[in-house]
């Protein structure tokens, strides 16, 4: 399946020629997982990443939708 | 360790050492136990009875990173209870230097008068005439400030608001550059410091005289330890460098949690004009940019500076929270008109928050349009004027909304709610419910959590708990004078064990790994004292009722969080 990314903040600059505009298109087995999105990414500090796709935050094990649009975040916090 | 004890009825200033039943306190623990022993709680808050206090953190003063933070104790003009208000930049350091525990303002001048205490290299305070100074708006007072006393000065002063006795006015604080772009903003302290005829607190940072640490050597490693976790974190060691405090705004709207058109709805429409990554490329095409130190100690630098389209100064440190407020909420997506109106808070002494969210409650009541950025330039203009309708708009959301007769107040204790919404983020709603001090993000908050994945943001399982924990952490940091960005850190086990060891050596006595949290505990137990002998209960500690009528969308949820539940949140 593809799946529409969004990287943010340092992580823009993991993926190289990554446009923030237009975001990534990503093939990925059927069925994939969150943390095989990852890994395939080479998301740096992958225990301190978090995937959002629509309104919701995903789990390691929770399974990517072709429909969403998976926004790449590391964990942040308020201050 | 000395009290400087400043009696503006009586223009008397006297020293004191740190009284038996004060030690070991700094920052907001100090300052709680103060008011809570030697104000009357039901007094006015701007009058003579009340006190206002400055009081460096417990590591302040020290080359522990990220420990130049003041705490700005009173009783509150706007929310009726204690208040702390932290602020950065470099005078907490200043005062560190000297070895001020803290400097206690009392009393109250005669209606007119009005001077500035300035603390020399020495620690010597004197109090000198101010009428030069009336009126005179924080970034020109700056100036005359360093012709007058030199430029080797930390600098804590009030604007045109804080002279009206405005309810949203701040004190603003200058950062390392000499800018009064830093704020202990919340609360209205501004106004207390109006009404105690106090223009500027002005501190030389040439200080030599710093209480000693017990044991230099343990200190000096632990402050090792702790600087190379914090760098060593990606959203303290690269984004906040990179991006600022804005660099969480994606994630934010990503959540459906940003609180846009007075709170109407949960993601701004075209947010990605003023987010972080935004923000970071138009500061750096135009010779500014992220990464900038705005406070003494600071090994983050989540500071910024944003010029316009020729490369001249506008405004510095605009942060998430200022952007959401003078954007978000009032539906301003053009970053040069957010950063304006940034600069005209600071200038003017303003809560930018408070004063964002009062604009955006008056445009949701049809005074002006949403989006209309001129509109709101001249509301805050019309503040500084000290016009009828510029004082309903510096005393905040609630006057706001009580001159246009609207419901939707975003707003707990008259103080506003910050950049997370509680219907999409519940935890921030029982922290805005039932902090000690109104709605205050700095109090306790769990956004961290979400993003971790330890806590479900939408569902009330959970979230007393994690914000009482958030809450007594917090306390805790505000006392310590550690910035609560660099306590992210702490969820390195290595920077938690060398704070503890850093606050060990500094006092001479070991400290168990839980002293962090009881100092937390004490400091709440002491506010919510005071509170309670100033006539706050439990319906006060309630979020206004549309949060729990009006769903936002995109989750369309409100908030769930039971009463009896928030009730249990601080029973510390």
């Amino acid at each position: 399946m593809k799946i529409k990314v969004k990287l943010f903040g340092s992580l823009t600059t993991v993926v190289p020629g990554y446009l923030p505009d237009k975001g990534l298109d990503v093939g990925l087995p059927a069925g994939s997982r969150a943390a095989d999105l990852l890994a395939l990414l080479g998301i740096p500090h992958p225990r301190l990443a978090t995937l959002i796709a629509d309104g919701r935050v995903l789990k390691p094990e929770d399974k990517l939708s072709s429909k969403s649009v998976i926004n790449i975040f590391h964990v942040m916090y308020g201050g | 360790m000395k009290i400087i004890r400043v009696d503006m009825s009586k223009k008397s200033i006297c020293v004191e050492d740190v009284p038996r039943e004060y030690m070991g306190l700094g920052g907001r623990a100090l300052t709680a136990a103060i008011i809570n022993k030697e104000v009357p709680p039901k007094c006015d808050s701007l009058g003579p009875e009340n006190k206002l206090i400055f009081a460096p953190g417990l590591l302040s003063g020290t080359n522990f990173v990220n420990t130049s933070r003041i705490s700005v104790g009173t009783k509150s003009p706007l929310t009726g209870t204690i208040k702390e208000s932290n602020g950065g930049g470099t005078i907490a350091a200043a005062l560190g230097h000297l070895g001020i525990t803290a400097v206690v303002v009392e009393g109250k001048p005669a209606p007119g008068e009005m001077f500035i205490l300035g603390i020399d290299e020495k620690g010597e305070a004197s109090l000198i005439k101010a009428d030069d100074y009336k009126g005179m708006r924080t970034y020109k007072l700056m100036e005359k400030l360093i012709d007058s006393f030199g430029n080797k000065i930390s600098v804590m002063c009030i604007g045109p608001a804080g002279e009206y006795l405005m309810k949203s006015a701040s004190i603003q604080t200058s950062d390392v550059d000499d800018r009064p772009c830093r704020a202990a903003a919340r609360g209205g302290v501004g106004a207390v410091m109006g009404a105690k005829g106090l223009k500027a607190l002005v501190v030389d940072r040439r200080g030599k005289s710093a209480d000693a640490i017990a044991n230099p050597e343990a200190f000096k490693e632990a402050a090792k330890i702790f600087a190379q976790k914090l760098k060593e974190n990606p959203f303290t060691g690269q984004l906040l460098g990179n991006f600022g405090t804005a660099g969480i705004l994606a994630a934010i709207n990503a959540m459906g949690a940003f609180p846009s058109y007075n709170a109407t709805k949960g993601v701004l429409d075209g947010w990605e004009n003023i987010s972080g990554e935004a923000l970071s490329k138009v500061m750096k095409e135009r010779g500014g940019g992220p990464g900038h130190m705005g406070c003494a100690q600071c090994a983050i630098h989540c500071s910024n500076i944003f010029n316009d389209s020729k490369g001249k100064y506008v405004t510095s440190s605009l942060e998430y929270e200022t952007i959401w407020a003078l954007g978000g909420m009032t539906g301003i997506k053009d970053l040069d008109t957010i950063a304006r109106l940034d600069f005209l808070c600071d200038d003017i002494g303003l809560d930018t928050m408070n004063t964002g969210v009062a604009i955006a409650v008056a445009m949701d009541a049809g005074y002006k349009k949403f989006g209309d950025g001129q509109a709101a330039i001249g509301m805050v203009e019309e503040i500084a004027s000290g016009s009828e309708m510029g004082k309903i708009l510096g005393d905040g959301p609630e006057a706001v909304g009580r001159h246009f007769k609207h419901h939707r107040i975003p707003a707990v204790k008259g103080q506003s709610v910050a950049a997370y919404d509680p219907r999409a983020m519940q935890g921030l709603g029982v922290t805005y419910a039932t902090s000690t001090m109104g709605a205050d993000h700095t109090a306790g908050n769990v956004f961290g959590l979400y993003m971790a994945k330890k806590l479900d943001p939408l569902k009330p399982e959970g979230q007393v708990a994690a914000s009482r924990g958030s809450q007594i952490a917090m306390a805790a940091m505000d006392s310590i004078g550690l910035c609560i960005l660099a306590a992210v850190a702490l969820a390195a086990p290595e920077a938690a064990a060398a704070l503890v060891q850093a606050i060990s050596a500094k006092i001479g006595r070991q400290l168990e790994g839980s002293a962090i949290a009881e100092l937390g505990v004490r400091t709440i137990k002491m506010e919510k004292e005071f509170n309670q002998k100033a006539g706050i209960t439990s319906k006060d500690d309630r979020l206004p009722e549309f949060y729990y009528k009006e769903a936002l969308p995109p989750h369309n949820t409100v908030f769930a969080v039971k009463d009896e539940e928030l009730d249990t949140t601080l029973a510390v």
